[in-house]
C-alpha cells in the first residue's frame, strides 16, 4: 500500500467512526463537534468513574519509570481538559528523551490501528493533520500532535488504556514520519465491537465501502445515525468486504439496500481471527529472478518453472517452463475444425522442438521480436517459445513460491536439458550470448541453493549413519547415538578399534552417510514417506530406487534417513490411495490407477497404457470391484490377485498378478516393470490366466500356492461352468456402460418378485433399464420400480424356489466340505460347489451382503436363470462362442454336476436332502459321457482308469483301475486325465459330446480336434477326455 | 547360494473328512501344499518340505467348526539370500533404468548405476552393450553373476538390489 492509499483508507475509517469518537469527547481544541446529544452526557458521567478506577490501576503497573511522573500527575487531575497545557509539556521531555527506544515499541498492527482509530479525532480533524503535514515542518507539527493528542487516556477499554494511549502517540509519530502502520499489543476483546464478514460483488469492494461511507454520512445529516464503526475492504481479498459493528443487526441495517453487499452473507468473524483479518504481512516478495515457483492452476499446474522477468510491484511474472504441448492433437483439431477431442487430458512435458512441431502441426512457428526487452522468441500460437522451454506470463496469484516448491532433481534435469539446448543454440545466435550467460548463471546458481539451502537442515536423528566431513577425524563414520545439545550429536565409531567410544560432533562437521543398498525413507520434500533402496551415489545425491513405484528418484542425502520400515507408507491424496481404481468427474468412463500423488495432483495409469495427470478433484470415486471379472484369451474369468501371463501385444510374455479388473483391461503388477509402480495395462483377452495355463478340467492344485488365494479359488470354474461366467460378464459390463440389447428382453414378461417389499408378487414387466425393471402388478393396481435383480421370469421362477430349497444343504457344505479341498490343493471338487453352491444363490438369498456388493448388478440370479430361459442361445456371449468354434454348454449340465458332487458331499457330511430327480439326470448325463474316459482320483492320483460304468443315478463311477482292479468312486471326486497330444480322445462336454477323434494338438487349454469323420475342430482341452487308443 | 535346513512349526487345518487311515498322508501333502514356494520372513523362500518329525503330534480340534488343528514340525529347505552375497542369475528383463535378474524366486535389481560405465544400455535390443567388447551383452536370459546389495524383506515376498560393479561380476558365460 502506497501512503496515498493508506492516507484515504485512513480517512475513510476514521470518517466512519467519527460518531463514536464524538460520543467520547464531547469538546475539541481544534475543531467543535456540532452535535451533542443526551447520551453523551451519561457517557460522561460514566467515564468520569472509570477513570479513576484506571488511574489507580496504571499507578500500581507503573510499567514506565518515565511516565510514573505523568501518570501519577494525571490522578490527581479532575478533568483531562484542564491541566492539558501542563500534561503535554512534561510528557514532551519524556517522549523527546526516549523517543529512540520508543520507536520500536510503536511499531503497531494495522488493526490495532483500526481501534485506535476509532478513539480519535473526527475526519475534519484528520483532514486538518493531514493539511498540516504537507504544509508545516516536522517541529511544528509534532508540536501540534501532542497538543491535540497529548494525552488519550479516558477510553472504554479499560485494562488497555495505558498501552493504548502509547499507542495512539506511536501512531501520531508513525504518521509524521510518514511510515507504514504496524503496530503491536493491542488485541481486540470481548467489550469491542465485532467485524463481520459481508459478500460483495466481485471487483466493487470499495465502491461498496465508500457506499456505506456515503450512507453513513446520510444517515447523520438525517439524525439518525448508523450503528457501526468501520468498513474495510482489504487489498487481498477480493469479493468481500468487512464491517465493524456491535451487532449483526447494525451491519444488516448499514448494507441494506445496498445491491452490490449481500446481507444474506453475513458472518461473524471470531474474535481470534480478528487480528488476522487485518494485519498485513509484510510482503516479503519470494518472486526473484531465477528463483523456482510452482504453477498453481491450468494445465501447466504443479509444474515447476523459473521466475524470467520480474519488476516490483507489478501483478505478472513472465516465468519459463517446460511446455505441454499436445502436437498430435493439435493438428486433429486443425483438421476436425478446431473440435477438442479430450478435454482434460494433461500432454506430458516435453521440449519445445520447433522442427518437430513445425513437421507435426505444419508451419506455424515463426520468430518475433518481444516489443519490450527486445528478445527474439519463437511464437507458436500466441505462446512464446525459446530454447524447449515455454515462456509465460502468468500472475503472481497463480503461483507458489517458498518452501513448497522444492523443486526434484528430474525436474530440475528438465532444465538442464533445456540449457544444454540453448549452448547449443548459441553457436547461431549470437547476439543471445550474452542473455543466455546470464541465466544459464542463474540456472546454476538455483541449483547451488537448493543444496545448500538443505544441506544447512540436515535432519539428523538418533540412528544415522554419518561421516565426519572436517576436523582430524575426516572420513571417519559411525552411527548417531544421541542428540546431546542444539548442536552437539554423539557418535558411536564404526571402526572396531574404537569401539565404545563416543565421540562428541557438532553437526557441521557431520553429513550424513548412505551405503549402496541400504533402505532408506525420504524424510521431506515431494517424496516424503517413500522407501526405496539406495542403488546410486553420486556426491550428496542418493539414487533410490523406490519400493512402490518401483522408480528410481534422486534425492539429497538430507531428504533422506536409514529405516527399517518393511512396507513403505502409501501416499494418500484426499480419500485416495496409491494404486486405487479411480474414475474421474470428467471422463467417466475412463478408469485408471493411480500410480504417482503430488501434491494436488495425481498421475493415473488409465486403459490406454498412458499416463494423465488430473487434479484431485477431478477423481471422482474409488472402484473397488475385488470380483469383477474379466475374460482372458480363452475366456476365462480373471480375478484380482490372479497369475496372468502375457501372451500377445507389448507386454508378451510378461508375467505378474492382478490388481485390478477394469474389464475389458487388466492392471497386472509386473515386479520388474520400472514404471507407473510396476503396474502394466493390458487387454485381458491378451492374457493367459492361471485357469488357462492348466488343463482345467484337470486342476490338481499346481498352481502356485501363493497364488491360489480363496478368490481364484472362486473362479476356477473350468470349462463346464464357464457359461456362468461368460453370460455374468455382458451383464457386468452392461450396467457399467451403456446398456445392452437384452435389456428389453424382459419386457411384457411376467415376472415374479423375489426379493424387497413386493416379495412374492407377480406382475408384467413395462419396462426394463440396466438396474432396474418397471412391473405392474397383477394383484394390485400399481406398477413399481424393483432391481433388476430382484425379479425371475415366472416361467423359470419354479427353478429358483428348487435352488432356494438346496440352499439349506449348501451353506454348510459351502462352508466345510468345499473349503478345505480348495484349501489343500485346489482340487476342482470344490469348484462346482462354489459356483453352483456359492455364486447364483450367494447373492440373492444374502440381500445384505449382495447390497452391500459393488457388482451387485451383476448379481448371479441372472446367470441362474438365464440358462433355462429358452433364448440362452441367442443371448451375444453365446452367440460369441458358436462363433469361435466352441461348443456351446449346456448350463444346466454344470449346474448338475455341481450338484451331483453336492449330493456326494451332502452324503458324505451326513447331511441328507432331496436332491430333484431331474437334475440327476444330468449328473447321470455326465457320467455317462465319461464311460471309456481316463479318470483319476482328485487327490490320490494313484487311482487312476478308465471308465467302465456308472451306478444308476450316475453318482458312481466304476473305474477299471491300471493295476487291474476295479472299484467305484464318487463321481465328484474323479476328474478326467488331461489328453495329450495325438492321444485318441472322447468330447465330452458341448454339442460334440460323445464325438471320438484325436487330439492334433493342444496348446493352452484349447485343443484342435480331428473327429473320426475328418473334421476338425478346436474344442478346450477340458471337454476332451483321454481314451483307449 | 545360501540353501538352509531349517526347523520350523505350522498349524495345519484337517477337515475333519480326512480323519480316517490315510489322515497322515492329508496332513502331509496339505502342509506341503500351503507352505512350499511361500515366504517367511525370517528364513526366506520354504523351497521344500524335507521332513515332517514324527511322531505326528496331536491334532486339536477346533471348537465350532470340527476343524482339527496340528501343530506340524518339519526340515524345510530353504533359500535366504543375504547382503553381500554373490548369486548367479538369469536376466529378466532389460530397461533403461537397470536390469531385473531373478535367483530362483527372487528378483534383483541392477540399477544403471551399479552396471559398469563402459556398458552402456541398447533401447532397441533391449540389451546392455559394452563399448570395450561388442559381443559382450546383457540381455533377457543372460547369466550374470552379481552381488546383493540390500534385501528388502516383507511379510510375504523379497526384493533385492544388486551390483555388478566388481570385479569378476557381471556376465558369465
Amino acid at each position: 500500500m502506497d501512503k496515498r492509499k493508506l492516507e484515504k483508507e485512513f480517512l475513510e475509517e476514521e470518517e466512519q467512526s467519527q460518531t463514536e469518537w464524538k460520543k467520547r469527547r464531547k469538546q475539541d481544541n481544534l475543531e467543535q463537534s456540532s452535535e451533542t446529544s443526551q447520551d453523551d452526557e451519561q457517557d460522561w458521567g460514566r467515564q468520569g468513574q472509570e477513570d479513576d478506577y484506571e488511574d489507580d490501576e496504571e499507578y500500581s503497573e507503573e510499567e514506565e519509570e518515565n511516565n510514573k511522573e505523568y501518570s501519577s500527575k494525571k490522578k490527581k487531575r479532575s478533568s483531562r481538559f484542564i491541566e492539558l497545557e501542563a500534561e503535554v509539556d512534561e510528557e514532551d521531555d519524556d517522549e523527546e528523551a526516549e523517543e529512540g527506544d520508543e520507536i520500536e515499541r510503536e511499531l503497531i498492527d494495522d488493526e490495532e490501528a483500526e481501534e485506535v482509530e476509532d478513539t480519535m479525532a473526527s475526519v475534519q480533524q484528520r483532514k486538518a493533520l493531514l493539511d498540516r503535514m504537507r504544509s508545516e515542518n516536522p517541529e511544528e507539527l509534532r508540536r501540534f500532535v501532542r497538543e491535540r493528542y497529548g494525552e488519550v487516556d479516558d477510553d472504554d477499554e479499560e485494562e488497555e488504556e495505558e498501552e493504548e494511549e502509547e499507542e495512539v502517540q506511536g501512531l501520531q509519530r508513525e504518521y509524521i514520519k510518514d511510515k507504514g502502520i504496524e503496530q503491536q499489543g493491542l488485541l481486540p476483546t470481548v467489550q469491542d465491537p465485532k467485524l463481520f464478514l459481508v459478500k460483495c460483488r466481485i471487483g466493487r469492494e470499495k465502491e461498496a465501502v465508500i457506499c456505506l461511507l456515503q450512507k453513513y454520512y446520510e444517515y447523520n445529516q438525517k439524525k439518525t445515525p448508523l450503528d457501526f464503526f468501520s468498513a474495510v475492504a482489504p487489498e487481498h481479498l477480493r469479493g468481500y468486504v468487512y464491517v465493524e459493528a456491535y451487532t449483526a443487526d447494525s451491519v444488516k441495517e448499514a448494507i441494506d439496500g445496498l445491491r452490490i453487499l449481500f446481507p444474506s452473507t453475513l458472518k461473524l468473524i471470531p474474535i481470534e481471527e480478528m487480528v488476522d483479518v487485518l494485519s498485513i504481512v509484510p510482503e516479503t516478495s519470494q518472486v526473484e529472478r531465477g528463483g523456482w515457483v510452482r504453477i498453481s492452476r491450468g494445465t501447466y499446474a504443479g509444474d515447476l518453472a523459473q521466475v524470467y522477468d520480474f519488476r516490483e510491484g507489478e501483478t505478472n511474472v513472465t516465468v519459463r517452463l517446460i511446455p505441454r504441448l499436445d502436437l498430435q492433437e493439435m493438428r486433429n483439431e486443425d483438421e476436425t475444425d478446431k473440435k477438442r477431442l479430450s478435454v482434460n487430458r494433461r500432454p506430458p512435458q516435453k521440449l519445445f522442438k520447433r522442427e518437430e512441431v513445425e513437421q507435426i502441426v505444419g508451419s506455424e512457428v515463426f520468430p518475433r521480436r518481444d516489443r519490450y526487452t527486445g528478445e527474439v522468441f519463437d511464437v507458436f500460437r500466441n505462446e512464446n517459445y525459446r530454447d524447449g522451454l515455454l515462456y509465460k506470463r502468468v500472475s503472481i496469484r497463480n503461483i507458489v513460491t517458498g518452501d513448497e516448491v522444492a523443486p526434484t532433481f528430474e525436474e530440475l534435469e528438465m532444465f538442464h536439458k533445456a540449457q544444454r539446448l540453448a549452448s547449443d543454440a548459441k553457436h547461431v545466435e549470437d547476439n543471445q550470448q550474452e542473455l543466455e550467460d546470464t541465466m544459464e548463471k542463474t540456472l546454476e546458481l538455483s541449483l547451488d541453493t537448493l543444496s545448500s539451502d538443505v544441506e544447512k537442515n540436515m535432519n539428523f536423528c538418533v540412528g544415522d549413519s554419518v561421516i565426519v566431513v572436517s576436523g582430524d577425524l575426516k572420513n571417519l563414520s559411525g552411527r548417531i547415538e544421541a542428540m546431546e545439545s542444539d548442536n552437539m550429536v554423539a557418535v558411536r565409531p564404526d571402526d572396531p578399534e574404537l569401539k565404545g567410544e563416543l565421540i562428541q560432533f557438532s553437526k557441521e562437521e557431520l553429513k550424513k552417510y548412505f551405503r549402496e543398498g541400504t533402505h532408506v525413507k525420504a524424510i521431506n520434500g515431494r517424496h516424503t514417506g517413500e522407501t526405496g533402496m539406495v542403488v546410486g551415489i553420486s556426491g550428496d545425491i542418493i539414487t533410490v530406487f523406490s519400493d512402490i513405484t518401483n522408480e528410481e528418484v534422486r534425492l539429497h542425502i538430507s531428504q533422506l534417513t536409514e529405516t527399517t520400515e518393511e512396507s513403505s507408507s502409501k501416499s494418500v491424496i484426499g480419500s485416495f490411495e496409491l494404486l486405487d481404481l479411480v474414475t474421474l468427474h470428467s471422463d467417466p468412463r475412463a478408469r485408471g490407477v493411480i500410480v504417482r500423488i503430488q501434491r494436488d495432483h495425481a498421475t493415473l495409469l488409465d486403459t490406454n497404457g498412458s499416463n494423465r495427470t488430473v487434479s484431485v478433484k477431478d477423481i471422482r470415486s474409488k472402484l473397488d470391484a475385488k470380483r469383477a471379472q474379466a475374460l482372458d484369451m480363452n475366456q476365462k474369468p480373471l480375478q484380482v490377485g490372479d497369475m496372468v501371463k502375457v501372451v500377445q501385444g507389448v507386454h508378451k510374455n510378461r508375467e505378474g498378478s492382478i490388481r485390478h479388473v477394469a474389464s475389458p483391461f487388466v492392471f497386472v503388477n509386473v515386479k520388474d516393470e520400472p514404471q507407473n509402480c510396476g503396474l502394466i495395462v493390458v487387454r485381458a483377452q491378451n492374457c493367459q490366466g492361471p485357469h488357462s495355463v492348466h488343463g482345467n478340467f484337470n486342476m490338481t492344485g499346481q498352481n502356485s500356492m501363493k497364488g491360489a488365494t480363496l478368490s481364484s479359488m472362486f473362479s476356477l470354474g473350468g470349462n463346464r461352468f464357464k457359461t456362468d461366467a461368460t453370460l455374468s460378464h455382458p451383464v457386468y459390463s452392461g450396467n457399467i456402460g451403456k446398456g445392452h440389447k437384452e435389456d428389453d428382453k424382459l419386457v411384457r414378461q411376467d415376472v415374479l418378485i423375489k426379493s424387497g417389499p413386493w416379495k412374492g408378487y407377480i406382475g408384467k414387466v413395462v419396462s426394463a433399464t440396466t438396474a432396474s425393471v418397471r412391473v405392474e402388478l397383477d394383484s394390485v393396481c400399481k406398477t413399481v420400480t424393483v432391481d433388476r435383480s430382484r425379479v425371475v421370469p415366472k416361467d423359470t421362477a419354479h427353478l429358483e424356489k428348487q435352488k432356494q430349497s438346496l440352499q439349506g444343504a449348501y451353506t454348510p457344505s459351502y462352508e466345510m466340505g468345499s473349503q478345505t479341498p480348495a484349501y489343500s490343493g485346489g482340487s476342482s471338487m470344490a469348484t462346482p460347489l462354489h459356483h453352483v453352491g456359492y455364486t447364483p444363490v450367494y447373492a440373492p438369498f444374502t440381500p445384505t451382503l449382495d447390497s452391500g456388493r459393488r457388482d451387485a448388478p451383476r448379481t448371479p440370479i441372472h446367470n441362474a436363470w438365464r440358462p433355462t430361459t429358452p433364448g440362452a442361445a441367442d443371448y451375444s456371449s453365446g452367440n460369441k462362442w458358436s462363433d469361435l468354434g466352441l461348443s456351446m454348454y449346456s448350463p444346466f449340465a454344470s449346474q448338475e454336476t455341481g450338484l451331483a458332487s453336492q449330493k456326494t458331499l451332502a452324503e458324505n457330511n451326513a447331511i441328507s436332502e432331496s436332491v430333484d430327480d431331474k437334475k440327476v439326470d444330468h449328473s447321470l448325463s455326465v457320467a455317462k459321457a465319461w464311460i471309456d474316459v481316463l479318470v483319476e482320483h482328485k487327490t490320490k492320483t494313484t487311482i487312476r482308469g478308465y471308465v467302465g460304468g456308472h451306478s444308476p443315478d450316475g453318482m458312481y463311477l466304476q473305474i477299471e483301475l491300471e493295476d487291474g482292479n476295479s472299484g467305484s468312486y464318487a463321481l465328484s471326486d474323479m476328474q478326467m486325465v488331461a489328453p495329450e497330444k495325438s492321444d485318441v480322445i472322447k468330447v465330452v462336454d458341448g454339442e460334440y459330446t460323445g464325438m471320438k477323434g484325436h487330439l492334433l494338438n493342444a496348446e493352452g487349454d484349447e485343443g484342435i480336434v480331428q473327429f473320426e469323420d475328418g473334421e476338425i475342430k478346436i474344442l478346450p482341452v477340458s471337454s476332451l477326455g483321454k481314451i483307449r487308443g | 547360494m545360501g540353501f538352509f535346513q531349517v526347523e520350523l512349526t505350522k498349524n495345519v487345518r484337517v477337515h475333519p473328512r480326512h480323519f480316517h487311515s490315510k489322515l497322515k498322508e492329508t496332513l502331509i501333502q496339505t502342509l506341503m501344499d500351503e507352505v512350499e514356494g511361500t515366504v517367511s520372513g525370517r528364513f526366506g523362500f520354504v523351497v521344500s518340505v524335507l521332513e515332517v518329525l514324527q511322531p505326528l503330534p496331536k491334532g486339536i480340534l477346533r471348537e465350532g467348526f470340527g476343524f482339527a488343528v496340528y501343530p506340524l514340525k518339519y526340515k524345510a529347505l530353504v533359500f535366504r539370500p543375504f547382503k553381500g552375497e554373490v548369486l548367479d542369475a538369469v536376466v529378466t528383463n532389460v530397461t533403461r533404468h537397470g536390469i531385473f535378474a531373478q535367483v530362483g524366486p527372487l528378483t534383483i535389481f541392477v540399477s544403471r548405476h551399479q552396471i559398469p560405465s563402459d556398458m552402456t544400455h541398447d533401447e532397441e535390443t533391449a540389451s546392455y552393450i559394452s563399448v570395450v567388447e561388442k559381443a559382450e551383452r546383457i540381455q533377457r536370459d543372460s547369466a550374470i553373476r552379481l552381488r546383493v546389495n540390500g534385501i528388502k524383506i516383507d511379510a510375504s515376498s523379497f526384493t533385492a538390489v544388486g551390483t555388478i560393479l566388481d570385479d569378476y561380476l557381471g556376465l558369465i558365460e
